[in-house]
């Protein structure tokens, strides 16, 4: 058997055959009559090079390529440990390369490679058909009427249709009150996904119909948290928003569409001809049906149904999208955009890395000259120096995959919620591993081959012949390139990040209209069941402020239906009593107790707030923004007070008693909006007050404040749970958190870039002095002044970074455009942001040059000289 | 030896079989083998040790030599190479193969006049 530790022997033994056969040959010829030593002289020459022949014997052996790989790293190995410094700058570079992208690959791969845990997930999509601007920002939804019609008839492209709505609903019974993320869902929305209830059932289609309704399927993660886990949940009953549910089933841990939703109750699917609501539609493909026919089979139906037909061409965008869509829409770009960013990174690090290499080469020329002159072909050293590159790779892709582990932890802390979507997919796993693995493979490779096929060109004779000194003039074109290319990536990834920060500060800047810093907000929720009347909500809302008016440290307390930043917002039309208005002029409709503009600080310009005085049976009333009161009644909008406005309707009358400024509700980037202000005193609409924030304006901080607001809740009535106790400032950060992260994340990469960069200028430059180190001496000895020393090394500095800033800011032109969803109040070729990252990368490479510099003045002719 | 590798390449075929053909005489080492090839043909084919050995072990390593340590007649330690059963059937199979090769290469160069021709 020919195993691996039986190689000494047979080395030996093939030793020994070739020697017998130079043994033999040389007796012939002294037999034939030549001298010993001629003879011996002769059979050496025709026998040929003994290593080589050798060496290509061996390879005749089975498994030849590992001995000759295990030789090469055992070489390799050591010329590794010889030179320590070199070693931990390349794996360093590598760790920081390989280990950012597997970070950035995990990610990607949970939230957007992997299937999603559904039968067949491939067939399954989500309909769409909305107005062109939603459908851009990404939505994906049919109407209730829409849907109903196709169920009716289903398109033969559709297996299944299906549909859901996340909600919100209040746990009471065992436990604390819980305000909790819940679907409803149609019956067979499980079915359409190929998901069965890992426990118990899940709905039948007869459980759509009020009357049936009151069933719930768990999620495991609830049942787990609320029951134990225990099986003899099934056919309990749970009180969900003060009504009794039964369980019916408990869904597997995998199952969490939509995500982190607790629980999932029946939708009634029959629409009501009053309103009109958007929802997600999940359908599962007929087999074999493209995505592309389905939208055209889709399309034509649409142009059928008595809800759809009537929609004016071109203005509604008819899509059928993955399923996974529906998750990760919103993260899509970023991501991308992000894995971008770090696959610069990884090049960046392996520019550096051959430079390393290159340069350690050129130190080396010598010794790969006797190894040729030794007989080992040019396939054999360039075999052996692309083993220590991957070698070097290997070390630093072990170290990656222990940053990533650690960075991928850190990404999903950090993040933002629905940053990151599929969270619970997002872990290094075998695929990640193996992505590892390979991207390390590539970059040893191609970090090990450029510079070994380079250092292997030249003939044997010359190397030997320039002895063991460096050629100053050596592949530095070469090096020149990487550095080049190093630079101009920096910069595009610095402009990147430049940008997004910028964006971020103005996005920070925006005046949102109130005075978010000293306000504490928290929402509530009241059942149906229990505040069945508007007047049981006015009073219990009446009451909440009242209460935290009177808390220590409270300056002031109020209540709104839709808080400024929040994700709810009613919007609707104007109606002004002898003015015609505009059609499509929509103006945010919000609902307040007395007291709101004070404690948000939200300016009065004119008249006065809600008060005592506006009740039921009072004159109806209403305030105005300053924008709305502005566009009808200009300049300054102040004649608007004494005017006359409906609510929604046709003729509920509403006077303007106020003018107040305009707020930010939507987000810090949507501008502020216009808004109608109704006191809660007067409002009928339940659907309006049922769902409220309250704002306290304190000195107390959030957490401070919560006991006594949980107290005063749980006084006035214990199933309802205070959720989101928060600062106001916390949420605004919350809103624009995503540009906060995107634009962190990017800075790091960006800086991470410019440090690679900055010691892959500071290599090159510091060899160049070191390679020059005879030629500076003569300079010095001729009378050269440290000043032109100084210029000789920024020359050559300046040679690196002019063109790499060149290139860089092409590529920066180029590239941002990307980034164009992400700006905010910043063009992508911002003027600013260029000039102070070019400004950044020549100040960086001045940094780099530093030492090299001082040590080029410092050379001593005399040493440098003798050093010859 | 630069420019080895290549030739071996060129020659892998023939070698083998001019390998087994000539270690059909009885068992031999391989510096005997160089001579006998180079007798055999007169001078004419010269087989250098980079093309020889890595030939020996391949052939070896496919079962279609075998190889164990003998004296020569001078007491010289040798390698001594022989053809296996597998490598006799390779043998007869390869001749028949090379015979009508060589006759075709014949043929091509000494092309028989066709008849009727004027």
């Amino acid at each position: 058997m020919r195993w691996p530790w039986r190689r000494n022997t047979r080395d030996a033994e093939l030793a020994e055959e070739l020697q017998s056969h130079l043994a033999m040959a040389t007796e012939q010829r002294i037999l034939r009559g030549e001298t010993p030593g001629q003879a011996r002289a002769n059979a050496l020459r025709e026998f040929g090079n003994a290593t080589h022949v050798a060496e290509v014997t061996r390879e005749m052996w089975g498994g030849a390529w590992w001995d000759a790989f295990a030789r090469d790293a055992r070489y390799a190995a050591r010329g590794l440990r010889r030179s320590p410094a070199f070693t931990v700058i390349a794996v360093a570079t590598f760790a920081l390369g390989i280990g950012t992208n597997t970070a950035m690959f995990t990610v990607v791969n949970g939230a957007l490679l992997k299937p999603l845990p559904f039968e067949e997930p491939d067939r399954l999509v989500v309909l769409s058909h909305l107005r062109a601007e939603l459908s851009r920002s990404g939505g994906s939804a049919l109407s209730d009427h829409t849907f109903a019609e196709l169920r009716a008839s289903p398109p033969h492209a559709f297996a299944s249709l299906a549909t859901f709505t996340p909600s919100q609903m209040t746990i009471t019974g065992s436990g604390d009150p819980e305000r909790l993320t819940t679907a409803r869902a149609s019956a067979n929305f499980t079915s359409t996904l190929g998901v069965s209830a890992a426990l118990g059932r899940t709905f039948a289609a007869s459980e759509e119909n009020s009357g049936n309704d009151h069933v719930v399927l768990l999620s495991d993660a609830l049942w787990r948290a609320r029951f134990g886990g225990d099986a003899t949940v099934l056919g309990t009953s749970m009180m969900l928003e003060g009504e009794a549910y039964t369980v019916i089933g408990v869904m597997p841990p995998t199952f969490d569409l939509p995500q982190g939703a607790a629980l999932w109750t029946p939708l009634s699917t029959r629409p009501d001809p009053n309103t009109f609501v958007l929802r997600p539609v999940v359908a599962r493909l007929a087999p074999g049906i493209t995505h592309e026919a389905a939208r055209r089979e889709l399309q034509a139906t649409l142009a059928t149904l008595p809800s759809t037909a009537d929609d004016k061409p071109g203005t509604q965008v008819t899509d059928v999208r993955p399923l996974v869509d529906l998750l990760v829409a919103r993260a899509r770009p970023s991501l991308w955009i992000l894995s971008g960013a770090v696959s610069f990174v990884l090049l960046i690090a392996c520019a550096n890395v051959a430079n390393l290499l290159l340069i350690r080469a050129s130190t080396r020329r010598h010794e790969i000259g006797v190894r040729a002159a030794l007989g080992a072909g040019r396939g054999r050293i360039v075999r052996q120096l692309v083993t220590e590159s991957v070698l070097v790779s290997f070390l630093g892709g072990a170290a990656g995959l222990v940053l990533s582990v650690w960075g991928v932890g850190v990404l999903i802390a950090t993040a933002p919620d629905g940053r990151i979507p599929r969270g619970e997919e997002v872990t290094v796993d075998w695929g990640v591993f193996a992505a590892a693995c390979a991207v390390s493979l590539v970059a040893g490779l191609v970090c090990g081959l450029v510079p070994a096929l380079a250092t292997t060109r030249r003939d044997v004779r010359e190397t030997l012949a320039t002895s063991g000194r460096a050629i100053v003039g050596s592949h530095d074109r070469l090096r020149r390139v990487f550095v080049v290319a190093q630079l101009a990536l920096a910069i595009v990834l610095c402009t990147g990040a430049g940008l997004l920060l910028k964006s971020f500060t103005r996005m920070r800047d925006v005046d949102p209209g109130f005075r978010p810093g000293g306000v504490v907000t928290f929402g509530v929720s009241l059942p149906r069941a229990t505040f069945p009347t508007p007047a049981d909500v006015r009073s219990f809302d009446g009451q909440v402020v009242d209460r935290l008016r009177r808390v220590p440290g409270v300056e002031a307390a109020s209540m709104v239906n839709w808080m400024p930043l929040g994700r709810a917002l009613v919007s609707g039309d104007l109606h002004i009593d002898g003015v015609s208005v505009p059609k499509g002029d929509r103006v945010a409709k919000l609902v307040t107790a007395p007291g709101y503009f004070t404690t948000m600080g939200i300016q009065l310009f004119a008249g006065r707030d809600f008060d005592d005085r506006d009740n039921p049976s009072s004159l109806p009333v209403t305030i105005v923004t300053r924008s709305v009161a502005r566009q009808f009644w200009p300049p300054e909008g102040l004649g608007a007070i004494g005017h006359r406005l409906t609510r929604d309707g046709e003729d509920d009358w509403t006077t303007v008693v106020g003018i107040v400024d305009d707020v930010v509700q939507q987000g810090v980037t949507q501008g502020r909006n216009g808004a109608q202000y109704f006191p809660l005193a007067q409002t009928e609409t339940i659907g309006f007050i049922s769902n409220v924030t309250f704002a306290v304006r304190t000195t107390r901080s959030a957490q401070d404040l919560s006991p006594s607001v949980r107290a005063i809740l749980h006084d006035l009535n214990p199933l309802v749970p205070a959720r989101n106790i928060r600062s106001m400032d916390d949420v605004v950060a919350a809103s624009i958190a995503d540009s906060r992260f995107e634009s962190r994340l990017l800075a790091l990469f960006a800086a991470l870039a410019l440090l690679l960069a900055a010691v892959g200028t500071y290599g090159v430059v510091a060899f160049d002095v070191a390679a020059r180190t005879h030629e500076l001496g003569v300079r010095v000895a001729l009378g050269a002044e440290s000043t032109d020393v100084v210029g000789v090394v920024m020359r050559r500095m300046l040679s690196l970074v002019m063109p790499g800033l060149a290139l860089g800011l092409f590529g920066a032109l180029a590239l941002t455009r990307v980034l164009q969803a992400s700006l905010f109040e910043v063009g992508p070729n911002d003027p600013a942001t260029l000039a102070s990252v070019s400004g950044l990368l020549v100040l960086v490479a001045l940094i780099a040059g530093l030492a090299p510099t001082r040590r080029a003045m410092r050379v001593d002719p005399l040493t440098a000289l003798r050093s010859e | 030896m630069p420019g080895g590798q290549s030739r071996i390449e060129l020659l892998q075929g023939t070698l083998d079989f001019i390998v087994l053909q000539t270690l059909r005489w009885g068992p031999q080492h391989g510096f005997g083998l160089a001579q006998m090839i180079r007798a055999h043909s007169n001078d004419t084919l010269q087989v250098d040790t980079g093309s020889l050995y890595p030939a020996l072990h391949r052939l070896e390593r496919a079962r279609l030599i075998d190889a164990k340590w003998d004296r020569s007649g001078k007491g010289q330690r040798v390698r001594v190479y022989r053809l296996t059963a597998g490598g006799r059937k390779r043998l007869v199979a390869e001749r028949t193969k090379w015979e009508r090769m060589t006759q075709a290469i014949a043929g091509i160069l000494n092309p028989p006049i066709a008849e009727g021709e004027s």
